[in-house]
């Protein structure tokens, strides 16, 4: 990690943000995400209006600060990051997810999501759901494995769905928020981590039988 | 008389596979082609030994001829009109072109009257051979066979755009080149309109939405794999066909010929890592040759 002494009585460390992100993706990057400490109004100041904060990584003080040199690629970072793509690039990172994933979380279309990529603006509906779910799967258990989620998602536990739920009509946003986290809790034992099957068979049937599934194309 | 004519064809060991002289046949079958000089069963086992001959009076061959060797690019299964294979005696392999347009159906009582088959295609066995996956020739014969029947057809003007994009080059390359860890280059192809496609594949529209799986064996890492896709698509610079002076990214030519392909939706994975219901919405992609097209017409 990139850590350089600063002058600042009070700062023990200095670091850009871009070198705490990797190389701290499980403690700051995590608080990084989940504080809003940078709104949108200070993203898009000239970079003497400098913002400081310190934080403890490991019990070490650290100090992230808006107003370096590097602050444009910086503040670039935080603005992706806040942003509608940057949003959808977490959870995809977040839930392992393909596109197709994405679209039927969403429960929208692959071009939809191909557009939103290409900077559409989503409906509010969305972008609120996409909120909520970006805040609801912190609070998931730690024996979980959200990258597990999409393979439990359709599954009705207790007559509904995570997907059902999530793509229900909000109509009052609490409500919404606590039925999905009990949703996630409910199906948190079901994606348990180390459930990837380990199992070495010695019986292999080749590829033949695989047609009904692989299908071959002519493309030429 | 059926138990007697069934008995001959267990008591032959006939098999899915194995190889019938075609001067055997001249007698028994006088109406097939007699230039044909090597003719491979088809048929699945359990029907060759099914017990009613009523409900199951026939049996299936193919076309073979000998060959010096097998050729690396005819023995996957990838061409879908001939298969390399071999065929094993108890002291000699030969090797088998075969050919998907020419197949019979003869009555089953024949197998019970030719003589015991000498040679035949067979998976080799993983305790005999370390490279026995590369072996499996009748698990590919049999692949090849089905595969003739579940072949997805692909629109012509989207096989069209794949060429002109040259995105084609690079499957292809990457098929050849990466042979040893690539499993296969699977395709989902949608519509690039909110409308969803009703009809079939083949006759879907332009303009395409494309989803690129990169699939590897177990063992290998399909990062780098990933990486340079994303640099061939995105990246280098290739000359613009419709304007000379022009350099263009292959993504960029893709989306003037129809398709739209975003970096996030270029994937690389293991075998471990992909889902039966993927694989139903996915193609994999085959080198073929180019008369698969329909609107090609054959030289």
């Amino acid at each position: 990690m990139d850590v350089t002494p600063t002058t600042s009585p009070n700062m023990a460390y200095e670091i850009p943000y871009k070198s705490v992100i990797e190389d701290r993706p499980n403690t700051v990057s995590h608080l990084y995400k989940n504080t809003n400490f940078f709104n949108e109004e200070n993203q898009t100041q000239p970079s003497q209006n400098i913002q400081k904060i310190i934080i403890l990584v490991d019990g070490q003080p650290l100090l992230i600060s808006s107003g370096t040199n590097k602050n444009s690629d910086e503040n670039t970072v935080i603005q992706q990051s806040h942003s509608f793509k940057g949003q959808l690039n977490d959870i995809k990172t977040d839930l392992t997810l393909s596109i197709t994933q994405l679209a039927e979380l969403f429960s929208v279309t692959r071009k939809t999501v191909y557009d939103w990529y290409e900077g559409a603006t989503p409906r509010n509906g969305v972008t609120r759901r996409m909120n909520i779910l970006i805040d609801t799967i912190k609070l998931i258990p730690a024996d979980a494995d959200l990258t597990r989620l999409k393979t439990v998602w359709n599954i009705p536990v207790s007559g509904k769905s995570f997907r059902f739920i999530f793509n229900d009509e909000v109509t009052d946003e609490l409500d919404f928020r606590t039925t999905l986290e009990e949703k996630l809790h409910e199906l948190s034992p079901r994606m348990a981590k180390n459930m990837g099957s380990q199992r070495k068979t010695t019986v292999q049937l080749g590829n033949a039988h695989l047609v009904e599934f692989e299908k071959h194309t002519d493309v030429s | 008389m059926s138990a007697e004519i069934l008995s001959a064809i267990k008591e032959k060991n006939w098999w899915q596979g194995s190889l019938i002289l075609g001067d055997h046949l001249k007698e028994l079958a006088p109406n097939i082609d007699n230039k044909i000089t090597r003719w491979v069963i088809a048929s699945q086992t359990c029907n060759l030994y099914n017990s009613d001959f009523q409900k199951v009076p026939v049996f299936e061959i193919i076309a073979a001829t000998q060959i010096d060797q097998c050729a690396k690019n005819m023995m996957k299964g990838d061409n879908p009109r001939i298969l390399h294979v071999t065929a094993q005696a108890k002291s000699e392999t030969i090797a088998l072109e075969l050919d998907i347009q020419k197949r019979v159906w003869l009555s089953r009582e024949i197998l019970s009257e030719l003589p015991a088959p000498i040679y035949c295609i067979l998976d080799t066995k993983k305790e005999l051979d370390e490279q026995w996956m590369r072996k499996q020739w009748l698990d590919n014969f049999i692949g090849w066979l089905a595969r003739s029947y579940n072949r997805v057809a692909l629109p012509d003007s989207f096989n069209e755009a794949v060429k002109n994009s040259r995105l084609k080059e690079i499957f292809e390359k990457k098929l050849t080149k990466h042979a040893e860890s690539l499993h296969g280059i699977y395709l989902l192809i949608e519509p690039d309109t909110e409308t969803p496609w009703e009809g079939v594949l083949g006759q879907m529209p332009s303009p395409y939405l494309l989803n690129i799986i990169l699939v590897v064996f177990e063992d290998v890492d399909p990062e780098p794999l990933k990486s340079q896709l994303l640099t061939q698509l995105f990246d280098d610079l290739i000359k613009d066909p419709n304007c000379n002076s022009n350099k263009i990214t292959r993504s960029e030519l893709a989306r003037q010929n129809g398709i739209r392909i975003i970096r996030e939706d270029i994937e690389a994975r293991s075998m471990a890592d992909i889902s039966l219901l993927e694989l139903k919405s996915l193609i994999r992609y085959s080198l073929v040759d180019h008369l698969s097209e329909s609107s090609v017409t054959p030289e």
